[in-house]
């Protein structure tokens, strides 16, 4: 006759202090997670980043220097050509990437004009 | 109390959420750190060009071989140290920016947009003698002439075979050619005995090497010897300036690209394909086929008395892109200074020779001179020109030279040097 080893069971106040326990440790995380995912620098920005580098470049190859709002998507990128404060053959290119009204990007710099010869 | 047997599984689960989530957690910080740290050497590249623009407009307030920090606007992200420092005719600007221990610098070599200020085919001052001109000579620009004018000669069996004397509207010169740029001539004048912060090494130690480079962001290299430089079979590139007390000879093996020479006497071989800035106290001799490439300089700069003829002197079949320069303080009716441009040869940029120009060959930009010289093999005649084209209109909109006779304020970039 085979003998059956008894195998002794958790309590149900154990299993439920064990269960609060992962339960809390499961919450801080998705917490932190969701944290570290919505802050610092997403895929968004970086996208905003390069649309904009993107548009800089071409204003620069190809001398357009004006104002301009793109949309691409759901991202609105909007050029501005500043006046800069010191010189008139020095203008400001000035970069801003947004969406939904969040800036996602910005980026500045100075360009010279092509003086009229 | 309590059995912990199921506290201990439920700590086994929490251990391991935990170092799934810190692991998550360190690639999401390195990610951020590495695009974060490309973004700012994006910006930190955008500042310094920002601020090599901001260079280029303001160069008259930057001060010579000193950094000034610029705050490129006003909010304190933006700040660049930008250095100006003279090199030869030119001037070498760069822009440096650093955001922790990222830096980024540019650096240009940068002169004055002719364009900018008046473009005069010649400069002729007024000697009461009327500008004669024979053979096909053509000269397109505005001219500054004596008020005498220009008429047509017949020399040599040749008279003048063009439509018009002059295409380009004629002007009233004065008795004394534009005074050239002081500064330039002080600048340079001074590194004939001087080396400011510059590297001074024995040209001896360099005898043996084959190669020599320096780049802009270092000091620069000083090359000096008491005795004549002779440079063959050698590259010498960069922020290099050779200096002698007596002559320097460019040997038709040597490869140079951005030095500048000073020395009593300098002779190009013939043959030579070089690019650089020369400066001579006496003379400069260009002998036959050399290409000076852009920017080059041949320039003597004559200050206090002298026994010998100080001169330029450019054989046959030499092409210069650059300036050309003469400039004697003290005049000698005897030694009288000359530049001689040879026949078939090809001068884009400017001449300025603070007394005679004898000139063969073509110039694509402006001439300045106290007076022509044209010398046959039965005479020497004065203010006359025999086969000779000078254009100023074919001089390109985009040609960056050297500011001779006029502050032009404008500057732009010539070349990157890093």
């Amino acid at each position: 006759m085979v003998k059956l080893k008894k195998i002794r069971a958790f309590t149900i106040l154990e299993s439920m202090v064990a269960m609060v326990i992962v339960m809390i440790a499961f919450g801080l995380t998705s917490v932190t997670l969701i944290n570290i995912a919505s802050s610092g620098i997403t895929k968004e920005k970086q996208q905003a980043a390069a649309l904009a580098k993107l548009i800089r470049n071409e204003t620069l190859q190809e001398s357009r220097y004006l104002d301009e709002t793109i949309t691409f998507e759901n991202m609105t990128i909007e050029k501005m050509i500043v006046e800069h404060p010191l010189s008139n053959d020095l203008k400001i290119l000035q970069m801003e990437a947004y969406k939904d009204k969040e800036k996602l990007f910005e980026s500045k710099e100075i360009i010279l004009m092509n003086q009229e010869l | 109390m309590i059995r912990a047997g199921a506290l201990l599984y439920a700590m086994f689960l929490v251990i391991v959420i935990s170092i799934i989530t810190s692991s998550i957690i360190l690639v999401n910080y390195y990610n951020n750190f590495y695009v974060l740290g490309a973004f700012k050497q994006d910006q930190l590249f955008q500042d310094v060009y920002s601020g090599i623009n901001y260079g280029l407009v303001f160069n008259q307030t930057l001060s010579l071989n000193q950094a000034t920090k610029i705050d490129l606007f006003a909010d304190a992200q933006h700040e660049v140290f930008l250095t100006k420092k003279s090199w030869g005719a030119f001037y070498v600007i760069s822009s440096k920016a650093t955001w922790r221990n990222k830096k980024a610098s540019k650096t240009a070599l940068i002169g004055a947009n002719l364009n900018a200020g008046e473009k005069t085919a010649i400069y002729l001052a007024e000697q009461n003698k009327p500008l004669s001109l024979t053979g096909l000579t053509i000269i397109t620009g505005d001219c500054y002439l004596p008020e005498s004018g220009v008429k047509r000669a017949y020399i040599e069996g040749k008279s003048f075979v063009g439509q018009r004397l002059i295409n380009g509207i004629k002007k009233n010169s004065n008795k004394n050619l534009p005074s050239i740029n002081k500064e330039l001539i002080d600048e340079n004048y001074h590194r004939f005995m001087n080396s400011n912060n510059d590297s001074i090494i024995d040209y001896e130690v360099f005898l043996g090497q084959d190669s020599i480079t320096n780049t802009f962001d270092k000091n620069t290299l000083v090359l000096y010897s008491p005795f004549t430089i002779s440079l063959a079979n050698k590259t010498i590139e960069g922020n290099v300036i050779i200096r002698s007390d007596r002559n320097i000879i460019i040997e038709t093996s040597s490869n140079i690209n951005n030095i500048i020479c000073y020395a009593k006497g300098i002779i190009i071989e013939k043959n030579s394909n070089i690019n650089a800035q020369f400066f001579a106290q006496d003379s400069i001799v260009v002998e036959e086929n050399c290409q000076l490439n852009y920017p080059s300089v041949l320039a003597v700069l004559g200050k206090g008395n002298s026994t010998t003829q100080r001169k330029i002197s450019i054989a046959e079949h030499v092409t210069l892109k650059g300036a050309v320069f003469l400039y004697n303080e003290n005049y000698d009716r005897k030694n009288q200074a000359l530049v001689s441009v040879g026949n078939d040869s090809k001068i884009m940029g400017q001449i300025y020779a603070s007394e005679m120009l004898e000139l063969r060959g073509d110039v694509t930009g402006g001439v300045f001179c106290n007076n022509f010289l044209l010398k046959t093999p039965s005479s020497v005649y004065q203010n006359h020109l025999m086969d000779v084209v000078i254009d100023r209109t074919a001089l390109s909109e985009h040609f960056v030279g050297v500011a001779l006779t006029e502050t032009i304020q404008q500057h732009q970039i010539i070349k990157w040097l890093n």
